[in-house]
């Protein structure tokens, strides 16, 4: 299952969500805009940008890094 | 009881304090508030206002302050009944020319409170309320910096005081966000326990959420409560930290190309130097409704994480336990953060009891953990426990 922490509103979110979504893994969309959680994400989980990806305790940061899981995910499929 | 309560301009501390007298009133009790700055602004018969006070020369306003002191001294001093004394003011002001200090050790120590408070409040509604009330000529940084200075120079002070009294007067911190009511409850229940929460917000499930947040209102109910995260301002760094690359992005598509930035001639005073940030500088950001320029954020990317360490080894040390909720992953593996294990730590190695509730008990918790806390398996057996021993 892929998790993906995003910032509602933000561009690069709604891309990352979009991409992710289309995949056979499932995907869990954390939204995190609400001001406590955006205040708390980086303490919680040491989370400092949106979006990020979480898959098999791995982190992908940021759309770059998304679109490049993503890439690599359909060259295995 | 005789208090004394600082903290920065932008607090809206006036009508928190009426809400507290509301509160004693409610019960029967008596809070009797005397705020320095309308009562130097009576003591110069109406010549000035909020928005004009400090233009005044810094001799006057000395003066002035001492005088509208002596006035709340002699009142204070010889109350009517029993009431809860309550003195409102600045530690120092800051304005158009810089930082000065706003109060006197020779006049505290007349005063001689029992108790010193420093209300604290994000500096994005701080700034929202000063532009309410159309005195905001402050930078972000500035806000920032003032909030600290209160905090510091009102402890520096309420040291001062007790080795010069003897007195054992306690120091508070507290965020405006956790209501009146904590300072209402620190002002009339002294001898209750007071504890520092450390509690996960986020990638808690959904059902554990409801728990911890019932949990945090039971332990609320029995004692006073010290929430670090009703300070929420690193939500303005976690927007710009995640929007900075986007905003990057659109700047470059204003460009014919990539190199476009760079390739100018050279000059001789100056060059262009960019980083991810930069195109930040040339934006505002909506945080909570309220736009922030993008260029007053980029200068508190930094300053608001190392306060957040500060702040709250301010609220540890201030506290008489700390209680702490690890979270468990879809595995049942604990998930501790950074921040809660140099709380655990510092609380630790300030003699403070650390308690901790983690779902898997002691399994799969690190000799980090439990070395310096004792673990509860359950919200219900650390309360009861938390019960027992007060």
């Amino acid at each position: 299952m892929l998790k993906l922490y995003i910032l509602s509103g933000s561009n690069h979110s709604e891309e990352a969500k979009k991409l992710l979504e289309e995949t056979k893994l499932g995907l869990e969309t954390v939204d995190v805009s609400e001001r406590t959680l955006l205040a708390a994400i980086f303490q919680d989980l040491g989370i400092r940008e949106l979006p990020t990806l979480v898959y098999k305790n791995t982190r992908y940061i940021g759309l770059k890094e998304i679109q490049d899981f993503r890439a690599k995910l359909e060259g295995n499929l | 009881m005789k208090a004394l309560v600082t903290g920065q301009t932008g607090l809206n501390k006036s009508d928190y304090l009426i809400e507290i007298q509301k509160m004693a009133s409610q019960q029967g009790k008596k809070v009797e508030v005397f705020q320095v700055g309308p009562e130097m602004i009576e003591c110069y018969q109406g010549r000035i206002s909020e928005k004009t006070i400090l233009n005044l020369p810094k001799t006057l306003l000395d003066l002035l302050r001492r005088f509208a002191w002596k006035n709340i001294l002699a009142k204070a001093n010889s109350p009517i009944g029993e009431p809860i004394i309550v003195v409102n003011s600045h530690a120092v002001f800051r304005w158009h020319h810089g930082m000065f200090p706003a109060i006197d050790l020779d006049l505290v120590l007349q005063l001689n409170p029992d108790i010193v408070i420093t209300l604290i409040d994000d500096i994005d509604r701080v700034k929202k309320n000063l532009q309410v009330r159309e005195t905001d000529i402050f930078e972000l940084w500035e806000l920032l910096a003032w909030r600290e200075e209160e905090i510091w120079v009102t402890k520096l002070l309420t040291n001062n005081l007790k080795k010069i009294t003897g007195k054992e007067t306690k120091y508070f911190v507290l965020p405006c966000a956790q209501g009146p009511e904590l300072l209402y409850r620190i002002l009339t229940e002294m001898n209750t326990p007071k504890i520092y929460l450390s509690f996960p917000k986020t990638g808690l499930p959904q059902e554990k959420e409801k728990e911890v947040e019932d949990f945090k209102k039971k332990v609320t109910e029995l004692f006073i409560t010290f929430d670090p995260l009703s300070l929420q301002e690193r939500a303005i760094v976690s927007m710009a930290e995640s929007l900075s690359k986007e905003i990057d992005a659109e700047l470059k598509k204003r460009f014919k190309t990539d190199t476009d930035f760079h390739e100018t001639p050279l000059q001789e005073l100056w060059r262009w130097s960019r980083d991810s940030f930069s195109a930040l500088s040339l934006t505002e950001i909506k945080v909570d409704n309220f736009f922030l320029q993008g260029r007053q954020i980029i200068s508190i990317l930094e300053a608001v994480d190392s306060q957040i360490i500060s702040r709250d080894y301010l609220l540890i040390d201030q506290s008489d336990i700390v209680l702490m909720y690890i979270r468990t992953d879809e595995n049942g593996t604990p998930q501790i953060s950074a921040g809660s294990q140099s709380e655990m730590i510092y609380a630790y190695s300030q003699g403070k009891p650390v308690y901790v509730v983690c779902p898997s008990g002691q399994k799969g918790l690190s000799p980090w953990v439990t070395q310096f806390s004792r673990v509860f398996v359950t919200l219900e057996s650390a309360l009861d426990f938390l019960s027992q021993e007060s």
